[in-house]
């Protein structure tokens, strides 16, 4: 859905229509889901933290500035939700600088694995912070400017983070002992 | 030179966002211009397109939220169920800052009591002092009775030497007694000896 079509709809839902709301969520639930889902790692906690954006979105329409995009302003919402219940939790699910331990037997036949299930399994191992941004990027197609918004870093930080993420790729196969599909 | 090795790193920074179709019509216009110069920035393209191809498999295998999501969000909303947030253990034990105050009450009343009970531990024995200094100058000795010395015997002898506890017991058991005249004090001493509930008796300096 278009952008001005989303504000049109934010507008409408901060005045409190219930249809708009409906709307809007039908057009932007799966993308915050899906967000959430990589933050979260397990789909009830994901559900969880959806409902709760959404509850603050029906809340905060109002005080929307059109400073960002409204898919940007709502992903906000939903990581900042994310983060406060994984602190509060002290959630095992999202600690940014965490790097998950990777098993390099998981792949027994290196020779037969498909490059993109190699691809997909370092992307598991990467810190939740260089992996949020690659998912930013990649899954929700997002730009750079519209990231830093999100994550509250300046631009050339989520740059650096970025490249940095794909350089710990080409690592983390090297590590795994698959220096022969290392990523250039 | 071509301009990906005049702009290298600008370029390189473009390229996740030509592949999610993030760049303007000018930046991608430049980028392909830059493309078509450098073999090094195809390679890396490569490299990031097999990247951009695994996050479209990641994308199709992730799940769907609940058909029951929506009927969730619209309850909160209304506030007409209460979602059950999940809380800490530390949170659901305490659910204020006036909880830690209580428990900052509590150990200062322990605390209290405990000092009281230790002051009436040492208290072994029913003090005998006098309420006030003898009068005059009284000549002072230092005392320590049996054990199994009676109040009644304590207070015979001392009306016998004529004198008044001034200050004790100590933890020791010793008790300082005052002596109402200095003329009497070696008459004092032996009685004091001889009484039979002390143990020691002696003048203090």
């Amino acid at each position: 859905m278009k952008e001005e079509a989303l504000l049109e709809l934010l507008k409408a839902l901060a005045k409190g229509d219930e249809d708009a709301f409906k709307q809007f969520y039908e057009f932007t639930h799966q993308r915050i889901f899906n967000y959430l889902f990589r933050l979260a790692g397990n789909r009830q906690t994901a559900e969880d933290l959806m409902i709760d954006t959404y509850t603050e979105i029906w809340k905060s329409a109002g005080k929307f500035s059109n400073r960002s995009k409204v898919l940007t302003w709502s992903i906000g919402i939903a990581r900042n939700l994310a983060m406060n219940e994984f602190r509060r939790g002290k959630s095992q699910e999202c600690d940014l600088d965490d790097e998950p331990a990777c098993n390099p037997d998981q792949f027994d036949d290196c020779s037969t694995a498909q490059r993109s299930q190699l691809l997909e399994a370092a992307l598991g191992c990467l810190p939740v912070k260089h992996r949020e941004v690659l998912d930013l990027v990649f899954l929700q197609e997002m730009s750079y400017e519209d990231i830093s918004r999100i994550i509250d870093v300046p631009v050339n930080t989520v740059k650096t983070r970025v490249f940095y993420a794909k350089a710990k790729l080409s690592t983390i196969f090297s590590n795994m002992g698959l220096e022969k599909y290392e990523l250039i | 030179m071509n301009s990906y090795e005049g702009n290298g790193d600008a370029m390189k920074h473009l390229i996740p966002l030509y592949i999610n179709g993030q760049l303007t019509d000018v930046q991608k216009k430049e980028f392909e211009e830059a493309l078509a110069g450098s073999a090094e920035l195809k390679k890396e393209l490569e490299a990031w397109e097999e990247l951009g191809k695994t996050y479209e498999r990641i994308a199709k295998e992730l799940p769907q939220p609940s058909k029951y999501a929506y009927a969730r969000i619209a309850a909160q909303k209304a506030d007409k169920i209460e979602q059950p947030r999940r809380v800490s253990f530390f949170e659901r034990f305490m659910p204020s800052p006036s909880f830690s105050f209580v428990v900052v009450a509590a150990q200062l009343l322990i605390i209290i009591a405990l000092g009281a009970y230790i002051a009436a531990q040492r208290s072994e024995f029913r003090t005998l002092s006098a309420p006030s200094i003898a009068a005059g100058q009284p000549i002072k000795v230092n005392v320590v009775f049996n054990n199994n010395a009676s109040i009644q015997e304590i207070n015979a002898l001392l009306m016998q030497v004529r004198g008044r506890i001034s200050e004790g017991p100590a933890i020791s058991g010793l008790y300082v007694i005052g002596l109402e005249s200095k003329g009497d004090i070696n008459d004092a001493l032996s009685s004091l000896r001889k009484s039979g509930i002390v143990v020691m008796a002696e003048r203090t300096y």
